[in-house]
């Protein structure tokens, strides 16, 4: 045992707790240095009775400064906010409890320190560590019993659960190392910037009924799912019969028509290609079912659509076979958006686009993402980017902010974060480093840790809570959002999977062009028992009843843009590096792209945030 | 004549069964030609070999004696390739009657070819291929493609393989050019073996995307085929050659665990067989073989650490594959090579061998019954998976009591006593023995493994010295502790190993500590003990003392140490004497804790004590230098008196100095005078596979009959329902209008008037129920008749229907039907070479009758209790196996005498009396039946047969399970148009059936089983080596060895005894503990009790790998399901209405909130429990947030808690 291990126990005596970085520091001290540095300590702790973790920065202040000056400069230094950050109004038996349990994670932390240096001396000491613990865990002390007496046979044991411990402990002093480098990127920036947006009031509206948090009825009987399937159905075809000003005929009636031209509007249950290539489908309403036949020459011509999903809602014109069996078709009818010129505002302001920042992940992109927050604070190479950074105003996220636990098998083999709410905490202190006036609209997706099946509510409050409140908007996925005048539909894109399966158009390398095949059905999932899972609400969250000025998406890792009859569509790129997985399935994400818009100029030029450069382009 | 070799007498025991069914095949067939069946002749050809049976199963017509002379000429599978170059030559018939006469010689040659490499059993060659094409090269060249399906996996990996090598010499001998592939086909497999591993399942290898581009660039035809899975891929959609844009689960299955995975085999046929092309191969070879090497490394197999003496420890790595992942409810008995787990004791007994292996019964009872006869392990080595049986020849388990006695438990009654009625067991420290055959190391080519100190290692010593024993002893097998300690010193051979104790479980400091503890010990006569003063006057009394110790041993003396368990050093000697396995009973008096020591012999010699007399007492000395050297330190530590004392005693340890003695047996091997071997150097890890089955084959819903009547009888399919309410239902069936009364008829014969009817398959056709049952039942002569479970409608493709009169009369003898038309019965397959008349209770008059006359030793059978080595084709079956195949006799006589008006066959009653019948044996995804005769039945739930027995069905003895059946009710009830006209219909049915047993057309995995009396002495210290298994193949003989001659059939060997086949738990726990609860806690509990088993690490991995992917697969399946309706509707999504579109009633959810929650509760209390992780902890928590946002009406619960405020 080295003299480092007196010094941390006569520190531990004092209260004071030593962060991992400033533990290897002391380690290469003189011990004239140590002596004077413990004796400024002791000194400073007389005056003030905080509990201090001696951190980077405070042992540079020991170092650096004299120790009356730092007593007077911290006198009144609230040091519980510094380490526990915003909760202030958290009562203060609370405060102490966190503070409990951030000490005793921190003892654990040196704890493990102290094992894990012992352990390059001898092996045998472990023992001791594991000793001290039964003796503070009463409960365990029948089962330590056992493993105490298993002796030589245990060793093997032993070794391996302490090197589990060592392992946990060294995560845990990472975790603290990483926030601590977090909570420094505004710091750290040349405060002088001026932003423009900063005299820009924020204007953020959530259309309450898009978002399903605290809402949800759905109990998972058998009449939910009739509700909510009815529901769709209703909406789409009020929509559809609306916009073509046509009434639809009720399918079980429809026989009666025979050699009659008529209208109808279903729900797709089935669609069936014949050996000459023509398509029958199966459609429903809420009082029966008709076959209607899609000649193939028509679908070639493309004077009706082919490419029809199951379940998506559909009119059909088109005149019933003499035998009242099916209808011929002569035009088909999608609720799909109506063309408008995109809607812009008069105020230059600029809005960031973010999906899929997978926090967690060993694949995330610390460095690359810490270089976008120093952007959002105005630490810019050119005018044009000065401009930009200068009037960004909103930051718009569509889920997947952390990559989860429990995603899928084995993934915490791909966590260098295991702990969910951590992830999250870390996502938070980023979003903590950006200035105040730019406001987030962050919704959820399927890595977050909420239900998988959509519509997904929003974080929950205690998630919600780590994150700075006064600018940040929490949403549900999908949901709608008026920002600043323009609607935004948040979705985050689970859907994408089983599109591309279904339309031949529909391709992963453009993601625009499984957008507006959405949009087009005016449903963000159209059919239902793909691997998207969808939880039956008394209402379809997922439709798209409004048409939206911008359609915000994620979830496939790779950026694009497009305008579909006056509809910015987005979908916003990742954080995360290319996975195992995406390089078996030959998926090649682009990362670090953040499509930045403004918000007076819609549909004509797409900033792109690359990397760390800014580009521009036309879209 | 019989093509195979044998004796007189077991060419007698052939021709008999031959001819018995033969005589049984007359009968049903002078039945069958009275028209009354769906077809009117027997439908299972009889083979004698493999050529019949390639020619039954998948023809052509008159191949099979050209196959065998082939075979005979070149070998199995040079021959394949030459009968497929003979057919597609035109040999057997040139198809011109196909639709593409090209194309039916090309697949006729492959599926031919298939079955010859597969010998003729396996459904492969019929079911795994779906068709082979001649297809177009974009470059107008033509080449081959074979279609796989599924059922291609029961050919296994080479034999999948060999196939596509089949394939490419059929293309070159029709002069067709190679499968050009473009790179959207190329890619399209690399995308699809991705997608089937994550979407369908892992494949037994993982190649990378490299290695299927060069294989799919260079295999010579196209391996392609049908969709198998509904799971559609992404990419390379739409190919204008792959028809399907969904998982080809078949071809993938061929590419990957054939030609990838068994490259190396390939490659040998192909220099073998001179076959140009594939070449290629090697370099795929190379290229793998330096990656596994590289992964074998990591695994670090084994080192011999060579730096010590011979008391060296051997470094043999734990394999940890077996406990990847765990099933809820189904224990681990032991982690991976684990101290205390299982001890490798090489040998066989009668029955084991073959993927079985032999645990004592008494540790069957202390796993708390979940080790039963039959049950599947899952076991680290050397094989993946083995079958429980009892053998109790060899060691015992050791068990820690409450009392804190430790014993040996060699009585199954007394593990019986204190674990399950007592609940007295409070450890397990360890579990005994478990027996592996060289065989099964042979068959895995797994290194053979230092062997443990054994009695036949010992004997074999003796045997090799010329050290005559027998006299010395009174039972060499059950040595008293100062026979054992006398002997080995008069003789200077090593302690027995009866006494010889698990030293190496302990350090070395530990030994000195515990020569310390034991030096304060008094040998008391006794006298001492019934004195006055004495302390354990009453010891006689007690019952531990009395059920372990009181026997006939003549103990003069007892080694007696006064025991404090408060004092921390106390504690820790005690703990020692637990680990090292040595038996002591703690017993009390006066308040006075004592430790008793029966054996004290061989533990003090051991350990260097010198034990001298001085008057009346005896005086301990130990003058071993070690120990005097450290004796100051040892003084300290016996100070150790409190809980804090722990750290001392580790401090001490290092104080110790014993730095030129390598371990505690190099310790002991310088204490003792005697040579003390090293008891275990493996211990064998394992945990519960899957419960041992015997239960009649029942569909679902159970049927008696494959009679059709929709939905006219109801959820419960009962004809009388139908009946009753006069109701009938539209039938999909061949039906046709009797041209003489007009009857709308099923049957061939009309059932009104018993005219030829010409059936045609007819939808929407109404049956008159009631006719048919009026009819039926006046042809068997009854009145009534309870209740007869029919079945909704015919699978098969014309829809012949089974007569009603056969379901009537199966109701009445309570037995269930197939849906090829049989009565099965299934069970797990467990070898058995050799039994004794009482273990299958049929007497000993009835098995001479059956050509038992002598028993092993040439010895005349008089006694129920002579070992009789069991023929080849007779099988023991369980009780209630026999049971109900009493009903199938009587259902058979009735069918017989009632319905076809002929004599009945059985005529039995009792269950000895079916001794003697003929069954046939068969296992699922083959399509060829063995016969077998039964021989008797067991108590256990086990199919008893002879090895032999089941490679002839292509099932080694690891805890699969297959059917029999009687041979009568195959001959009459069978119909190929009974069976599914679907993918995988014709498995499990016995298109052909084999009458005599030929080992050497068997599968193969049996002739490497062994055949011993005695492994030879060269190979217990060869095996110290570990050498691998080949090269000590020549010092043990097997079933290989003796092919082909006499000997095959008869004088096989076993070196352990097992007293009785059927001792130990009949049903293991996991079959008789109810809720999923129950049986996780029950579980953990034997984990908890198993001192080689963390229970922590089980609970974590239970939930990990079973609990959380059904939660969140369920939650999932929530979200996506379909609905249901009572009508057998089934709809993708609910559909608008909200009622069945057929029929109008309420629908029903697929997946309920029940499915789903399921395990929450189960898991978040185990979690609790046994302290899982954080990251398992939140998992389950994220798992249950999600599962109440789905089920909780958030609305209502906000009402609720304004309603309160209110």
């Amino acid at each position: 045992m080295g003299p480092i291990m007196d010094i941390i126990k006569l520190l531990l005596d004092l209260e004071i707790l030593v962060s991992p970085t400033c533990y290897n520091r002391l380690k290469s001290f003189k011990k004239p240095d140590l002596e004077n540095l413990i004796s400024k300590i002791s000194k400073f702790k007389n005056s003030k009775k905080d509990f201090i973790l001696l951190d980077n920065h405070f042992m540079d202040s020991f170092l650096n400064n004299d120790v009356n000056d730092l007593i007077i400069e911290y006198a009144n230094f609230d040091f519980i906010k510094y380490y526990i950050g915003n909760n202030k109004e958290v009562q203060n038996q609370e405060i102490m409890s966190k503070l409990d349990k951030k000490l005793s994670e921190e003892y654990a932390l040196i704890d493990s320190e102290i094992k894990s240096e012992k352990s390059i001396e001898s092996k045998n000491t472990k023992e001791i560590a594991s000793n001290e613990k039964s003796l503070t865990n009463l409960e365990n002390l029948e089962k330590n019993d056992k493993i105490n007496l298993d002796l030589k046979e245990g060793t093997n044991n032993d070794e391996e659960k302490s090197e589990a411990d060592i392992q946990r402990d060294l995560k845990l002093a990472n975790r603290l190392e990483r926030f601590e480098k977090i909570k420094s990127i505004r710091k750290s920036i040349n405060s002088s910037f001026k932003f423009d947006s900063k005299d820009i009031e924020t204007q953020v509206k959530v259309y309450e009924d898009t978002d399903v948090t605290g809402n949800s009825t759905c109990e998972g009987t058998l009449d939910d799912f009739i509700t909510y399937f009815r529901d769709r159905y209703e909406t789409l075809k009020t929509i559809i019969e609306r916009k073509y000003q046509k009434k639809s005929y009720p399918l079980n009636k429809a026989y009666t028509k025979k050699n009659e031209k008529i209208f109808l509007v279903g729900i797709i249950s089935d669609v069936n290609t014949t050996k000459n290539g023509h398509k029958m489908v199966e459609i429903e309403d809420q009082k029966g079912d008709f076959k209607v036949l899609i000649m193939k020459n028509k679908i070639d011509n493309k004077e009706i659509f082919g490419d029809i999903l199951l379940d998506e809602i559909m009119g059909f014109e088109g005149t019933v076979s003499n035998d009242g069996r099916l209808m011929f078709v002569d035009k088909t009818y999608r609720p799909d958006v109506d063309v408008k010129p995109a809607k812009k505002i008069d105020e230059e302001i600029y809005t960031a686009f973010l999906s899929d920042v997978h926090v967690g992940s060993h694949e995330f992109m610390a460095k690359t993402f810490e270089k976008f927050i120093r952007f959002l604070n105005g630490e810019v190479g050119n005018s044009k980017e000065q401009n930009i950074a200068s009037k960004l105003k909103y930051v718009s996220i569509a889920g997947d902010l952390v990559d989860g636990v429990g995603i899928y098998p084995g993934q915490e083999e791909d966590l260098y974060e295991v702990d969910i709410v951590s992830q999250y905490e870390e996502v938070a202190n980023y979003i903590a480093q950006v200035p105040e006036h730019i406001h987030f609209v962050i919704g959820p997706g399927n890595h977050d840790a909420l239900r998988p099946a959509e519509p997904q509510p929003t974080f929950t409050q205690e998630i919600r809570d780590l994150f700075p409140k006064e600018n940040v908007t929490f949403v549900s996925n999908p949901c709608s959002v008026n920002i600043h005048g323009l609607d935004y539909l948040l979705y985050h894109g689970r859907s994408f999977d089983d599109v591309i399966g279904q339309i031949s158009e529909a391709q992963y390398t453009n993601p625009c062009s499984i957008m507006q095949e959405l949009l087009k059905r005016r449903h963000l999932c159209p059919t239902y028992g793909g691997r998207c899972p969808i939880a039956p609400e008394v209402r379809d969250y997922l439709v798209i009843d409004k048409k939206p000025d911008i359609f915000h998406t994620g979830h496939i890792h790779i950026n694009g843009c497009g305008n579909y009859k006056g509809t910015i569509m987005v979908n916003s790129g990742t954080f995360q590096e290319q996975t195992s997985f995406q390089k078996k399935m030959g998926i090649s994400p682009t990362p670090a792209i953040v499509p930045i818009m403004d918000m007076s100029n819609m549909g004509k030029i797409v900033h792109e945030w690359d990397n760390g450069a800014l580009n521009s382009k036309i879209m | 004549m019989l093509h195979v070799k044998t004796s007189e007498d077991m060419k007698d025991y052939f021709e008999n069964i031959l001819k018995d069914v033969m005589s049984t095949y007359d009968v049903a067939k002078s039945c069958r030609s009275k028209n009354l069946d769906v077809y009117n002749e027997i439908e299972i050809p009889l083979a004698k070999d493999m050529a019949d049976r390639v020619e039954g199963i998948v023809g052509p017509a008159q191949v099979s004696q050209r196959i065998r002379d082939l075979v005979s000429e070149l070998g199995k599978e040079p021959a394949s390739l030459e009968i497929a170059k003979e057919i597609v030559e035109g040999n057997f018939g040139g198809f011109e009657n196909a639709e593409s006469p090209r194309d039916a010689l090309a697949e006729q040659a492959v599926r031919t070819a298939l079955a010859v490499i597969t010998e003729g059993i396996v459904a492969a060659p019929l079911e795994g291929i779906a068709g082979v094409k001649i297809k177009k090269n974009f470059d107008g060249t033509e080449y081959l493609a074979i279609y796989f399906a599924g059922p291609i996996r029961s050919a296994g990996g080479t034999a999948q393989a060999l196939a596509v090598l089949v394939g490419d010499y059929v293309r070159k001998n029709m002069g067709l050019d190679i499968y050009k592939p473009i790179d959207d086909e190329i890619e399209r497999y690399v995308e699809e073996v991705e997608l089937h591993q994550s979407e369908v399942g892992n494949f037994q290898y993982s190649p990378k995307p490299e290695e299927i581009r060069i294989a799919v660039k260079n295999i010579s035809v196209e391996i392609t085929g049908e969709a198998t899975d509904p799971v559609d891929i992404s990419g390379h959609r739409d190919l204008e050659r792959v028809e399907t844009n969904q998982i080809r689960g078949g071809a993938l299955l061929a590419l990957v665990e054939g030609v990838l995975l068994k490259a190396p085999k390939i490659l040998r046929h192909v220099d073998k067989l001179k076959i140009q092309g594939w070449d290629w191969l090697k370099d795929l070879k190379s290229k793998k073989s330096s990656d596994e090497d590289s992964i074998e490394e990591e695994n670090g197999d084994f080192e011999l650490d060579m730096t010590g003496s011979e008391h060296a420890d051997v470094k043999i790595d734990a394999i940890t594959k077996y406990i990847g992942d765990v099933i809820a409810g189904r224990p681990v008995f032991a982690h991976p090579s684990t101290l205390g787990g299982f001890r490798l004791r090489y040998g066989r007994s009668r029955n084991t061998g073959f993927a079985t292996d032999g645990f004592h019964p008494s540790t069957m009872y202390l796993s708390d019954e979940f080790m039963a006869i039959g049950t599947q392990l899952k076991t680290e080595r050397p094989g993946k998976a083995t079958c429980v049986v009892p053998v109790d020849g060899i060691d015992a388990p050791i068990v820690k009591l409450t009392s804190g006695s430790v014993f040996k438990v060699k009585s199954p009654d007394l593990a019986k006593k204190y674990n399950l009625d007592l609940k007295e067991v409070s450890e397990i420290l360890f579990l005994g023995d478990i027996l592996v055959n060289y065989g099964d190391f042979l068959e895995n080519n797994h290194t053979i493994l230092p062997s443990s100190w054994c009695i036949e290692w010992y004997e074999q010593i003796l045997k090799s010295k010329n050290i005559g024993y027998n006299e010395f002893f009174k039972d060499f097998n059950d040595p008293t502790p100062s026979e054992a300690v006398k002997f080995a010193k008069e003789t200077k051979t090593p302690l027995h190993p009866e006494f010889t104790y698990h030293w190496h479980d302990v350090s070395k400091e530990d030994i000195l500590k515990l020569i310390y503890f034991l030096a304060d010990g008094k040998l008391l006569s006794l006298e001492d003990i019934t004195s006055s003063e004495s302390n354990i006057s009453e010891i006689f009394k007690n019952e531990q003392y009395e059920d372990f110790y009181d026997k006939n041993w003549n103990l003069e003396h007892f080694y007696v140490l006064k025991y404090d368990n408060t004092t921390e050093y106390q504690k820790y000697c005690k703990r020692l004497l637990e680990l090292i396995g040595i038996p002591h009973l703690v017993y009390s008096e006066n308040n006075i804790k004592n430790i008793i020591i029966f054996e004290y012999e061989p533990v003090l010699e051991s350990l260097g004590f010198e034990l001298t007399k001085s008057g009346d007492n005896f005086k301990l000395v130990n003058n071993n230098e070690y120990y005097l050297n450290n004796l100051a330190i040892l003084e300290e530590f016996s100070k150790c008196t409190d809980f804090n004392s722990k750290k001392q005693i580790k401090e001490l340890d290092s104080n110790i100095n014993l730095s030129k003695i390598l371990n505690s047996m190099h310790l002991i091997n310088l204490l003792s005078k005697i040579s003390i071997k090293r008891n275990c150097y493996v211990y064998v890890g394992a945990r519960m596979g899957r419960p041992e089955k015997a239960a009649s084959r029942k569909m679902k819903p159970p049927v008696n009959g494959l009679f059709p009547i929709g939905n006219s009888g109801g959820m419960v399919r009962l004809i009388n329902n139908a009946i009753e309410d006069n109701a009938n239902d539209d039938l999909d069936i061949s039906v046709g209008t009797c041209p003489n009364c007009g009857f709308l008829s099923a049957y061939k014969k009309c059932p009104q008037c018993g005219a030829e009817v010409n059936l045609k398959r007819t939808q929407n056709v109404r049956l008159s129920l009631k006719d048919y049952w009026k009819i039926a039942l006046a042809n068997l002569s009854l009145n009534k008749c309870g209740d007869v479970k029919c079945i909704k409608g015919m699978s098969s493709k014309d829809k012949l229907i089974e007569p009603l009169e056969k379901a009537i009369l199966r109701a009445i003898n309570e037995v269930y039907v197939f849906k090829d038309g049989t009565t099965r019965f299934d069970c797990t397959d467990v070898p058995i070479t050799h039994f004794k008349a009482s273990e299958v209770h049929t007497s000993v008059e009835k098995l001479k009758e059956l050509g038992y006359s002598h028993d092993i030793h040439g010895n005349e059978l008089f006694d129920e209790n002579q070992v009789l080595e069991l023929k080849v084709q007779d099988v023991i079956v369980p009780k209630s196996c026999m049971e109900y195949f009493v009903n199938v006799s009587n259902f058979i006589d009735d069918l017989l005498e009632k319905y076809y008006g002929v004599g009945r066959f059985y005529n039995i009653s009792t269950l000895g009396e079916l001794a003697g019948q003929l069954i046939i044996g068969m296992a699922p995804h083959t399509s060829a039946g063995m016969v077998g005769r039964i021989v008797g039945y067991s108590i256990a739930n086990v199919g008893y047969a002879h090895p032999y027995f089941h490679a002839s069905k292509r099932r080694n003895c690891d805890g699969d399970e297959d059917a029999f059946f009687l041979l009568l009710d195959a001959f009459l009830n069978f119909s190929k148009k009974f069976l599914p006209d679907k993918r995988g219909g014709q498995m499990d049915a016995p298109l052909v059936l084999t009458t005599l047993l030929d080992p050497k057309e068997v599968d193969g995995e049996v002739h490497n089983m062994d055949t011993l009396w005695g492994y030879p002495l060269e190979f217990y210290e060869k095996s110290i080596d570990m050498p691998t298994p080949k090269e000590v193949k020549d010092l043990i003989e097997t079933v290989d060895d003796r092919l082909g001659t006499e000997k095959q059939y008869e004088g096989l060997g076993y070196t352990h005894e097992t007293t009785r086949v059927d001792s130990g738990p009949l049903i293991c726990s996991y079959k008789t503990l109810g809720s999923m609860f129950e049986k996780t806690t029950a579980q953990l509990e034997v984990g908890k009790k198993i001192r080689a088993t963390d229970e922590r690490d089980v609970a974590e991995k239970v939930i990990q790998t079973h609990f959380v992917p059904d939660l969140i697969g369920n939650l999932r399946a929530f979200s996506r399901q379909g609905v249901r309706c009572k009508c057998g509707a089934k709809y993708r999504r609910m559909p608008l209405k909200g009622t069945c579109k057929k029929c109008n009633s309420k629908l029903i959810l697929t997946v309920s909130k029940g499915a789903v929650e399921k395990y929450m509760d189960v898991s978040q209390s185990m979690a609790e429990k046994y302290e899982a992780s954080d990251y398992i902890k939140q998992r389950l928590e994220l798992i249950r947030e999600g599962i109440d946002s789905l089920f909780v009406n958030e609305r209502n619960k906000q009402f609720r808690i304004d309603d309160f405020f209110k």
